[in-house]
């Protein structure tokens, strides 16, 4: 059985099958037909336009804002569509089975050309307010809730780890060592590293699930006897 | 056509993207697919919670542990502090400063009396002597120490320096009269000629 997609996240909550992670779910490129949409981008018909924007919209909206931040995102994710649509239309994709790649390419020169343009600003221009703003690159409130109480539940799931077990997440997470660096002063092999460190977070993630279990079920018992 | 980016890429792969660790062709496989897959940027955004969930989880852990152990240090170093523990530790230094006060010589100078003068020395402590040698010819001497009834207690070499003869005596254990004698030999061999007599009395001196 394949999966289907799940449907695209506005507000940051998990995807409602995240829990089966079915890595069998195929991407929404496997179907397109990358020449027709190319020469439909070319001749400016409207389907092509639709199409580049369904496939692509999402994953230049999220690179955007991981490199850059969330403000002024919706501008730079046009800017970027268009740079992309008239590259097309100019010729410079040869390969039509390589838009993805030229994508990335065009993506990146844009992170680039943002970032420098940011410092130029930062240079030439004089701020009229005593202070400088900085944008906040926190998640937004309810994220930062949800990540506290996921993080809460973690908290006493460690306690049941092994030394070892918690050395490893502290390293890999915490300190965020490279894996050579682990293997090599914990006198581990890749495969020991990789496996020791799924089976941490299996294990976490277990007792983790137990615990939020039996609070929910708390939760489910009391309004029970309340209502 | 068999491209590394068409394939979804591993969870582990999206992890070492989120912590900024991937190599560089994995980065380029995995973010030219992440730009056209709705799926992974969904699997991203869910592996960034999980991650920052972690993160603080093992902070809050770490800094707990700290703060326990610091505690239980504490906690250690403040059980000393009860009164037997206390008593013990007062017992034991006052037997400790009572041993290092008895190891310490006691400097005596005595001068060559047999008669009514002797000088009065602390039973059960070691004697440095400085001894009136004014006179003798400088060079070794042997040292004798006897108690009241001419029984021999100690020998030992000395020098004669500048008029006077220094030798640490071990302690005199039985209170009384004693005398440290001055000889050229020994003076059990023939010749042996003794030079010098000094009296002294050992008491019981705090």
């Amino acid at each position: 059985m394949v999966a289907t997609q799940p449907a695209p996240i506005q507000d940051g909550s998990q995807p409602h099958n995240h829990e089966a992670r079915e890595r069998t779910s195929r991407p929404g490129y496997s179907s397109v037909e990358w020449g027709i949409l190319v020469s439909q981008i070319k001749g400016g018909e409207e389907p092509g336009m639709e199409q580049l924007y369904k496939l692509f919209s999402r994953g230049i909206r999220y690179y955007l804002c991981r490199q850059l931040g969330p403000q002024e995102l919706e501008d730079k994710v046009h800017d970027t569509f268009l740079i992309v649509v008239n590259a097309i239309r100019r010729g410079d994709l040869r390969e039509p089975e390589r838009l993805m790649g030229f994508v990335r390419t065009v993506v990146r020169r844009q992170v680039a050309a943002y970032i420098e343009q940011a410092v130029h600003n930062r240079r030439e221009q004089a701020d009229l307010e005593t202070g400088v703003a900085v944008a906040d690159r926190n998640q937004n409130p309810e994220q930062e809730a949800m990540i506290r109480q996921k993080a809460e539940l973690m908290e006493s799931a460690l306690s049941a780890l092994s030394e070892r077990d918690r050395e490893i997440l502290v390293r890999f997470y915490l300190k965020e060592q490279p894996q050579e660096q682990i293997c090599r002063e914990m006198d581990l092999t890749e495969t020991q590293f990789r496996l020791l460190k799924s089976r941490a977070k299996a294990k976490f993630g277990e007792i983790g699930k137990k615990k939020l279990a039996a609070s929910g079920i708390f939760s489910v018992l009391v309004r029970a006897q309340a209502g | 056509m068999n491209e590394p980016y068409l394939e979804h890429p591993s969870e582990e792969a999206m992890e070492r993207f989120l912590l900024n660790m991937s190599p560089e062709e994995e980065l380029e496989a995995l973010e030219t697919h992440v730009l056209a897959c709705s799926y992974c940027v969904d699997q991203l955004e869910y592996l960034e919670t999980q991650i920052a969930a972690t993160r603080l989880a093992l902070q809050m852990f770490e800094s707990e542990r700290a703060t326990k152990k610091s505690v239980e240090q504490v906690r250690k170093w403040k059980s000393w502090f009860t009164i037997p523990r206390l008593s013990l530790a007062g017992a034991c230094a006052a037997l400790t400063a009572g041993a290092i006060v008895f190891s310490i010589p006691r400097d005596v100078n005595l001068t060559a009396f047999r008669g009514t003068e002797t000088a009065i020395v602390s039973e059960g402590r070691p004697l440095r002597l400085h001894l009136n040698a004014k006179g003798l010819a400088e060079g070794s001497v042997i040292v004798e120490l006897a108690n009241n009834r001419g029984s021999i207690l100690w020998q030992g070499i000395s020098v004669v320096r500048h008029d006077t003869i220094e030798v640490t005596l071990p302690r005199i254990y039985k209170s009384g009269p004693h005398f440290v004698r001055l000889y050229t030999t020994l003076p059990d061999a023939s010749g042996g000629e003794l030079l010098r007599e000094f009296a002294l009395s050992a008491k019981w001196i705090w």
